[in-house]
């Protein structure tokens, strides 16, 4: 194939119309030059039945979409520094610090909820 | 049982029922067709391969959505062209640019310095004639040219409307005229 002919392709790009036979011959030859190393659907299968149940993240993580990806690693990111900061600041893990009611005592929280100041 | 005979809505019906050897069928059906999608867009490197492979295994975990609304291979194609264009977008943005157009148009000359022009791989030179154009474009020249899908198609398998395909074509066309005016 020549630069004229490479020049072709490119004149019919715009043009929606049936091609003719040569124009025909010429798209099938570039198109036909095209594939993957030889072996390449038993790679895909084998790939597919290796992923055991155990490793069907792969397909999980393949199936969500990069953006999806990104806001679910920027969630749990933020999950991550809340949980270190609550721990920072209440000593411990317990419910009650994550609710912010670690240092509250029994009578505290009573006058609080029955408004007996 | 024979699977070449049979149509890609009963095969994707078998694979659903748990047969892989009808799923092969479906590999080996449209192999090609996503080599000429990801390599058009892509090149011909390693990179290429693993993005085909990911393709079908995409496929694979996502037949269960294929409600049929779209032909099998539109389908295919818009899982390859989205994966491509997230792999042009993640490798320009871990090492700055991915395919350096300055760069691609010098290897394009370089390949002028052989004295046997038909030994030139038409494939390479037009692989490095696309890989000047911006990825959006790639992918509209990709689908026209190497897949042959008309101008409604394009639009079809990038979800794009077609007065964006016919745009984007011809600033493309401009553009490859240069490029291979200059290929001596």
């Amino acid at each position: 194939m020549n630069k004229e002919q490479i020049m072709r392709l490119v004149e019919l790009l715009g043009d929606d119309s049936v091609p003719g036979s040569e124009d025909k011959t010429l798209m099938e030859e570039i198109r036909g030059s095209y594939d993957f190393e030889a072996g390449f659907t038993g790679r895909v299968m084998q790939r597919i039945e290796g992923m055991q149940p155990g490793r069907l993240y792969e397909g999980v993580i393949l199936s969500m979409n990069s953006l999806f990806l990104r806001i679910a690693v920027t969630g749990a990111a933020a999950i991550v520094l809340l949980a270190v900061s609550v721990f920072l600041s209440g000593g411990n893990f317990s419910f009650e610090t994550l609710l912010g009611l670690g240092d509250t005592t029994e009578e505290g929280m009573i006058s609080l909820l029955t408004g007996n100041y | 049982m024979t699977y070449n005979g049979l149509t890609d809505e009963h095969l994707v019906s078998l694979a659903l029922n748990g047969d892989r050897q009808s799923f092969s069928e479906i590999v080996e059906r449209y192999r090609k067709m996503v080599a000429r999608t990801v390599k058009g867009m892509l090149g011909d490197n390693v990179y290429a391969e693993d993005i085909g492979q990911d393709v079908f295994v995409r496929l694979y975990h996502s037949l269960s959505e294929f409600r049929g609304e779209a032909k099998l291979p539109t389908y295919i194609n818009r899982i390859a062209v989205n994966l491509t264009l997230n792999e042009i977008k993640r490798r320009k943005r871990s090492s700055g640019v991915f395919v350096n157009e300055d760069q691609g148009r010098e290897t394009l000359y370089d390949m002028t310095d052989e004295n046997d022009h038909d030994r030139r791989d038409t494939k390479e030179v037009i692989g490095r004639a696309l890989a000047m154009l911006e990825p959006g474009f790639r992918a509209v020249v990709v689908m026209r040219m190497l897949e042959g899908y008309s101008t409604k198609e394009t639009a079809e398998v990038l979800e794009i409307p077609v007065g964006t395909v016919l745009s984007r074509l011809s600033r493309a066309q401009e553009q490859l005229r240069t490029i291979i005016k200059e290929y001596r």
